[in-house]
C-alpha cells in the first residue's frame, strides 16, 4: 500500500472502495472517473471550519471545473444528515458537484489521508482555526471524525492520478487555482487533435 | 502640558470609534504628533518614548501613502478599456491596471507569423485589435479576433506550440513575459482566479471550435 502518485495508475484497492451517495447507497469510487477526470476532495469531515473555508474558494469554481470536463465530488465521513445539512449550508443544490460521505473512513484509509489529534489540535491546527473564523467560518460542532485529516484526488478518465494532497493539518488544502490550472491541462490533453498554441 | 494627552487621547479614542482603515491611520499619526510634542517638551524628554513614537508615526504615513495610492482612480486608455471589455471583464479595473503594468504592447504586420510552431513560446498574448489565424501545416484553422489568447496553451502546459499563428490583417497584441505572469499571479491569488478564469473560457471556445471544424 502507499499513497497515490501523480503520473501512476490508481490502485485497484482505492478504486474499488465503496463511498454512500445521500440516499445511503453505495458507490464505487471508480465510477466517479469512469467517463472523465474526477476531482475528488475529502473533506475532514461536514463540521469542519478548515472545510467550510475550503468550501469558500472552492464553490466559485466549481462551475470554472465542469466547464472543463471536470467532474468534483466532495467526500466527507459524517451521516447522510449531516451531508443533506452540508449541501444546503453551503448552497450546493443544483451546483456542479456531488457529495459522498465516507462514514467507515475506508477511501481515507485507503488513500493514507493522515488520521491525528495533533493536526486538529495543535499549534498549526489552532492558527488555521482562528484565521477561518477571523474570515467569518463559525465553528460548528464535530460531524464526522474529529482526528480525521482531508486531501484531493484529481484522476484523469483512464485512471491515471493527475493531483493528490494530503492535508498536513485542519486548514491546510490544496490550492484552488493549482487544481483548476491541472484541469485546464487536462483538457488541453484531451484535445490532442487541436492546435496547441 | 497635561492636555497633551488628553488631546492625543481622544484622538486615539476617535480613531478605534472609526472603522475606516485610512482614517484611523490619520487620526493615529494625529495623536501620536501631539503625544511627542507632549514627550519634547518635557522639561527632560523622554527620549525611550520619542524613539517608539517617530518608528510609530514613520510606520502609519507610509502605510497612508500606500492607502491613498490605492484608492485613487483608476484612469485607463480608451485602448486599455476596450481591452478590459474583451478579455478581463471579470477584473475591476484596479486590478487590471495591475495586470497591465507587466505588459507590452506590440504591433504585427498582416502575413507575420508571431508563433512558430516547435518554437519555444516564452509570452502569452491577447489580440487588442485585428485578427489572426492558427494554422498548421499551412492550412488554415481557428481565427482568433479581438479579444482571444494566444500562447495560453503553452503557458499552462510549458510545451512548444504545434502549431503556426498568423496575423490576417495588421494587428496590435498585447503580450506578458509567461516567467513574470506567472509570478505575479502567484502572488495573488484573487487576480490568478480571475485570469484562470479568462483563459479558460477561452480555452474552451478554441478547442470547441476545433473540435467542431
Amino acid at each position: 500500500m502507499s499513497t497515490p502518485r501523480v503520473g501512476a495508475p490508481i490502485e485497484r484497492r482505492i478504486a474499488e472502495t465503496l463511498v454512500l451517495d445521500g440516499n445511503g447507497s453505495s458507490v464505487a469510487v471508480g465510477s466517479f472517473w469512469a467517463k472523465g477526470p474526477c476531482l475528488l476532495v475529502l473533506l475532514r469531515h461536514f463540521g469542519c471550519v478548515g472545510c467550510a473555508e475550503q468550501m469558500t474558494e472552492l464553490a466559485p469554481r466549481l462551475g470554472d471545473l465542469a466547464h472543463v470536463g471536470v467532474r468534483t465530488v466532495l467526500v466527507g465521513n459524517g451521516t447522510p444528515e449531516q451531508l443533506a445539512a452540508f449541501v444546503e449550508r453551503h448552497a450546493l443544490q443544483g451546483a456542479p458537484v456531488e457529495v459522498m460521505t465516507d462514514p467507515r473512513l475506508g477511501l481515507y484509509a485507503a488513500l493514507e489521508l493522515r488520521r491525528s489529534a495533533w493536526a486538529t489540535i495543535g499549534p498549526r491546527a489552532l492558527v488555521d482555526m482562528a484565521r477561518a473564523m477571523t474570515a467569518g467560518h463559525p465553528h460548528r460542532p464535530v460531524e464526522g471524525d474529529a482526528t480525521q485529516q482531508g486531501g484531493v484526488l484529481l484522476v484523469d478518465g483512464r485512471g491515471i492520478v493527475r493531483f493528490f494532497h494530503s492535508n498536513r493539518s485542519l486548514g491546510d488544502h490544496a490550492d484552488t487555482s493549482d487544481l483548476v490550472e491541472v484541469a485546464l491541462k487536462l483538457r488541453i490533453e484531451a484535445s490532442s487533435a487541436a492546435a496547441r498554441v | 502640558m497635561v492636555v497633551f494627552i488628553h488631546v492625543a487621547n481622544v484622538l486615539y479614542l476617535f480613531s478605534y470609534l472609526v472603522k475606516d482603515i485610512l482614517w484611523l491611520r490619520l487620526l493615529t499619526v494625529v495623536a501620536g504628533s501631539v503625544l511627542l510634542a507632549y514627550y519634547v517638551l518635557l522639561p527632560v524628554p523622554l527620549w525611550a518614548a520619542i524613539g517608539w513614537n517617530v518608528v510609530f508615526l514613520a510606520i502609519n504615513v507610509r502605510q497612508i501613502h500606500v492607502l491613498l495610492l490605492e484608492r485613487r482612480p483608476v484612469c485607463l486608455t480608451p485602448d486599455e478599456l476596450r481591452l478590459h471589455q474583451l478579455a478581463f471583464r471579470s477584473l475591476s479595473q484596479r486590478e487590471f491596471a495591475k495586470l497591465l503594468r507587466l505588459a507590452h504592447w506590440e504591433n504585427v504586420v498582416a502575413d507575420q507569423r508571431f508563433v512558430s510552431k516547435g518554437q519555444p513560446l516564452d509570452r502569452i498574448m491577447v489580440i487588442a485589435d485585428g485578427r489572426a489565424c492558427v494554422q498548421i501545416a499551412g492550412a488554415s484553422g481557428v481565427e482568433l479576433r479581438p479579444g482571444c489568447f494566444v500562447g495560453e496553451m503553452s503557458f499552462l502546459t510549458g510545451q512548444t506550440p504545434n502549431a503556426d499563428v498568423v496575423a490576417t490583417e495588421p494587428t496590435r497584441l498585447v503580450t506578458w513575459p509567461q516567467s513574470e505572469l506567472r509570478t505575479f499571479l502567484g502572488r495573488d491569488a484573487e487576480l490568478r482566479a480571475i485570469v484562470q478564469m479568462a483563459i479558460g473560457e477561452d480555452l474552451v471556445a478554441k478547442l470547441g471550435y476545433s473540435r467542431a471544424s
